[in-house]
C-alpha cells in the first residue's frame, strides 16, 4: 500500500503521473495530519480535507486512465471499494494538555479569576 | 432525578463536541448536598483578593480521571466571563481561538459541573491574544448549562492561587468551585446509590454508567468532645455550630493564607438537650 500525505513535497501533477502507471497499487492510504505546532489550530482544516478529497478524485481518475492505457480499451464500469478509517487520538492529546481552552495569567504569571464562555448569543 | 434521568442527560451531551472530554465517572448531587455547598459559598468572605485552592491530597480528591457532577436541581450561578470563542469555530466546532473581552458578570442555569484530568495547561497573558509557552498544572473545569449549548470553562489550580480580576470581586463560580472541591472530600459527604424506579432501571444504570452514585449529606453533625470554656450563664441546650471558613496560615514560615472549611459540630454541655431547631441552608 502506498501512502500519500497531504502537504508532502509532491505536486498534483507528479502524483497524477505516478498514479497513471498501470502497476501503481490500487490500495492507497491518504493521511491527513493536523499541524502539531503548539497553539495553532490543532484539528484538521477545511483546506486540508478539501485537499484530501481532491487527491481521492485524482487517484480514481488516474486509475481509470491507467487501466485504459494498460488494456487499450476504455473502461465502462467502475467499482471503488472504500474502507474508511478515521483514527483520532483526542484522549492521548487531552492528557498532554491539548484542551480547547486556556488559563489566563497576569504579567507576573499569576492565575486570574474568570471563565471562558463558548457562546455569546444566549444568556 | 433518578438514574434514567442522568443517563438521558449524558445521552443528550453525546451530540455535542465536548462529549469526548467528558469523564465516565458521574455523581448526582442531591438537593441537600447542593444547598449545603451553596451555603458554604455564601459563607465565604466577600472581599477576597485571591483564593488559594487546595491540593488534590488536601481534599482527598478521588477522581484522577475526572468526574461529572450532575445537579439534581439546576441552579443559577454567576460567572465572571473574560473570554469567548472567536466567531469562526473551526471545522468540527471546537474553537482553538479565544478573544479577551472586558470582564463581565453573567448568569448561567447550571445543570452540571465537570472536572477533567490534571494536566499542564497553556496560559495566556491578560490582554494578549496568543498563549505563552509557560504552562501550569491545572485541572480543567467545565460548567454545563441546562441548555447543553451553554458551556463555560475554567480551571482549578491545585495548591495554587487565583487572583481577583482588577476592579471586580471574586466570582461566585470560583467560590462555588472551591466549595464543591472542599465538600466532595469532607466527611459530611456520603456516596449513596441513586434512587431508581425499579429493577430495569437499576440494570440499565449498572450497564451504562456503573460508577453512578449520589452525593448526599450525612445525617447529623459530628460531636465535639471539647469542654466548654467558663461561662457567665450555664447553657440550657446543646447546639449545632454551623460550618464555617477559617483563614489558615500555611506555606514557608506560614506566610501564605488559605481558606479552610470547618464542618458543623455540636457544642454545649453534654447533659443538656440538643436545640433541634433546624438549620436552614439559604442559597
Amino acid at each position: 500500500m502506498s501512502t500519500f500525505k497531504y502537504g508532502d513535497e509532491l505536486s498534483r501533477d507528479e502524483f497524477y503521473r505516478a498514479a497513471i502507471q498501470p502497476d501503481f497499487p490500487d490500495n492507497m492510504q491518504f493521511v491527513l495530519t493536523a499541524t502539531t505546532n503548539f497553539g495553532e489550530n490543532v484539528t484538521f482544516s477545511q483546506e486540508g480535507i478539501d485537499g484530501m478529497v481532491e487527491q481521492l478524485k485524482s487517484f480514481i481518475m488516474a486509475r481509470i486512465l491507467g487501466t485504459w492505457h494498460k488494456t487499450n480499451v476504455a473502461p465502462h464500469e467502475l467499482t471503488v471499494n472504500m474502507r474508511l478509517e478515521f483514527k483520532a487520538d483526542e484522549m492521548e492529546k487531552l492528557r498532554k494538555g491539548d484542551w480547547p481552552w486556556w488559563a489566563l495569567v497576569d504579567e507576573g504569571k499569576n492565575h486570574l479569576d474568570g471563565s471562558h464562555r463558548v457562546r455569546d448569543e444566549r444568556r | 432525578m433518578n438514574g434514567d434521568d442522568v443517563l438521558a442527560i449524558r445521552k443528550e451531551w453525546e451530540q455535542y463536541n465536548y462529549a469526548d472530554y467528558l469523564p465516565e465517572a458521574t455523581v448526582l448531587a442531591s438537593r441537600d448536598w447542593t444547598l449545603y455547598v451553596r451555603a458554604m459559598t455564601a459563607a465565604m468572605p466577600r472581599d477576597l483578593e485571591s483564593i488559594h485552592y487546595p491540593s488534590e491530597a488536601e481534599v482527598r480528591w478521588a477522581w484522577p480521571e475526572g468526574v461529572v457532577i450532575v445537579f439534581d436541581e439546576p441552579l443559577a450561578l454567576t460567572h465572571l466571563i473574560i473570554s469567548r470563542d472567536k466567531k469562526h469555530v473551526g471545522t468540527f466546532g471546537i474553537s482553538r481561538e479565544v478573544e479577551d473581552i472586558p470582564p463581565i458578570e453573567e448568569r448561567q442555569e447550571l445543570q452540571a459541573m465537570v472536572f477533567g484530568i490534571g494536566q499542564l495547561m497553556k496560559t495566556r497573558v491578560k490582554g494578549g491574544s496568543t498563549e505563552t509557552i509557560e504552562s501550569m498544572y491545572a485541572i480543567p473545569t467545565m460548567f454545563i448549562g441546562v441548555n447543553p449549548d451553554d458551556i463555560i470553562s475554567g480551571t482549578w489550580i491545585p495548591d495554587g492561587d487565583t487572583h481577583v480580576m482588577g476592579g471586580h470581586t471574586m466570582s461566585e463560580s470560583s467560590m462555588f468551585m472551591l466549595s464543591v472541591i472542599t465538600a466532595l472530600g469532607h466527611r459530611l459527604t456520603k456516596h449513596v446509590p441513586v434512587p431508581s424506579a425499579g429493577r430495569g432501571e437499576r440494570r440499565r444504570v449498572q450497564r451504562e454508567l456503573p460508577s453512578l452514585r449520589m452525593l448526599s449529606l450525612a445525617g447529623g453533625a459530628s460531636v465535639s468532645e471539647r469542654e466548654g470554656s467558663p461561662q457567665r450563664h450555664p447553657h440550657r441546650f446543646r447546639w449545632i455550630v454551623r460550618g464555617h471558613w477559617h483563614t489558615v496560615a500555611h506555606g514557608p514560615r506560614k506566610t501564605l493564607r488559605r481558606l479552610q472549611w470547618y464542618d458543623p459540630y455540636i457544642k454545649g454541655p453534654e447533659d443538656k438537650p440538643l436545640d433541634e431547631r433546624r438549620t436552614v441552608w439559604r442559597a
